[in-house]
């Protein structure tokens, strides 16, 4: 099986009509940046590392209604297509949901930020996507459309459902990503750490917002990758720091509670333990640092 | 199969690709762009970077079908032998190219960088280049060189031409 036709939809409503039509499921396709790698391997193989042998290379990265970002009934919504260069880069997204400006800007290189795109990084649902723990601090939401019924909407939190496996029904694509606009700007970190500066895949990536009332917190939403087989949030952190008044020990005390959400593994980048001893320490620098930034 | 027409450094070239096969493959193979130089085959070194539409990718990462009807620069867009862009002089001068391998797209990150950032600090550099690997120089005199090329104006649009 090899692909053997290239399209390149005019519109959404094209793009879910090939999606929909019988036969091998077609190949979507955006930013290319993990998908060409694979599909050079399926060259050899015939099929995808999914078992996958499609056909058709679907290409939505010049679709305008997935391209851009805007405001839009309370949310920043933000097309699936948009590249990481230009989420890194837009006014809006630095100002309102600086979390995953920081995310998008240390995925991969300049040159890749180019080309990778927002859904991309999410419907690949490697568990070591950058903006994934972003958006999941960001309490953002998914809007998935398919050629039947109407578009649908879903938090991100439920969007990932097993190691590399999303919520996406055959036939069905993300479209937006929408993050809540009401009491933002809000505190905010992410921090990633990789084997180098650039270029590097997470051995830990980890985002934090909080927000204050008085000096005590009010909210916090808490999101990790790298260390489980999907991004996952660190909720028992969150409820723990509710309603504290947030010192470095209370940061250190509640970090600690992030084992009750992470399983990592040991491969080429890092051991188990070494990832569970950085998820703790970065998990609790980030709520010191957001604590002291949103109280400022 | 499919027909694609690409303008390359301002020339229409035109071929016949597999609809799965890369950029740099088609550049080099099929219309004997071999400035372009094919490294990892997956994004990490960026020895194949051109400029699509003005904009720096790892054409490895790229499909030939999405290329046509757009330009391609490459580093012989830029400037040649006889008439060099100044980052091309500068990477000359500072010693910033050993084997010559990643000369190619780390002078085309530079170009664009300098086109975003016409003055950018030397940590900025590092981050423009962080695509490319070089194995040979240590980075020290290509970040020289991109900064004399800044700090000489190099950041005129010549890519265009």
């Amino acid at each position: 099986m090899k692909l053997e036709s290239y399209v390149r939809p005019a519109g959404l409503e094209e793009a879910l009509a090939v999606l929909a039509a019988p036969g091998p499921k077609a190949l979507v396709f955006a930013g290319g940046t993990d998908l060409v790698p694979m599909m050079r391997k399926m060259r050899m193989n015939g099929t995808l590392l999914n078992g996958d042998s499609p056909r058709v290379i679907l290409d939505l990265s010049k679709l305008d209604e997935l391209c851009g970002i805007r405001k839009a009934g309370g949310m920043l919504e933000i097309g699936a297509a948009t590249t990481m260069g230009v989420i890194a880069a837009d006014p809006s997204v630095k100002k309102l949901v600086p979390v995953l400006a920081a995310a998008a800007a240390s995925v991969g290189s300049p040159l890749v930020r180019n080309r990778a795109t927002l859904g991309g990084n999410l419907v690949t649902a490697s568990p070591s996507a950058d903006t994934a723990p972003a958006l999941l601090a960001a309490g953002a939401v998914v809007r998935l459309a398919g050629a039947e019924g109407g578009p649908r909407e879903l938090p991100l939190s439920e969007f990932f459902v097993a190691y590399r496996k999303t919520a996406l029904q055959p036939g069905e694509i993300v479209t937006h990503v929408l993050v809540p606009l009401a009491g933002r700007p809000v505190a905010g970190r992410f921090e990633k750490v990789g084997l180098r500066n650039a270029d590097a895949i997470s051995v830990v990536c980890a985002a934090c917002e909080i927000e204050l009332e008085g000096s005590t917190c009010r909210a916090a939403r808490i999101g990790l990758g790298a260390v489980a087989a999907v991004p996952v949030r660190a909720l028992a952190v969150e409820a723990a720091l509710l309603g504290r008044e947030i010192t470095a020990d209370v940061a250190a005390e509640c970090a600690r509670l992030v084992h009750e959400h992470i399983s990592p593994i040991d491969d080429v980048r890092a051991s188990a333990q070494y990832r569970g001893w950085v998820a703790e320490a970065v998990v609790a620098r980030m709520i010191t640092d957001t604590a002291r930034e949103a109280g400022a | 199969m499919q027909d694609i027409e690409i303008k390359v450094n301002g020339r229409p070239m035109r071929t016949t690709v597999a609809v799965d096969e890369t950029l740099v493959d088609v550049l080099r193979q099929r219309l004997g762009v071999v400035e372009v130089k094919n490294g990892c085959g997956q994004g990490d070194c960026g020895a194949c970077t051109v400029l699509l539409d003005g904009e720096a990718v790892n054409s490895c990462l790229t499909l030939a079908v999405q290329a046509d009807g757009r330009q391609v620069t490459t580093t012989r867009g830029l400037g040649t032998a006889e008439d060099p862009h100044p980052l091309q002089t500068a990477f000359i001068e500072h010693g910033a190219v050993q084997c010559g391998f990643c000369s190619s797209g780390m002078i085309l990150s530079a170009a664009s960088l300098l086109q975003q950032n016409a003055a950018p600090t030397r940590d900025e550099i590092r981050e423009g280049i962080s695509g490319n690997l070089c194995r040979c120089t240590g980075y020290t005199k290509i970040v020289d060189a991109i900064d004399e090329a800044a700090k000489a104006g190099s950041s005129e649009e010549r890519s265009a031409r």
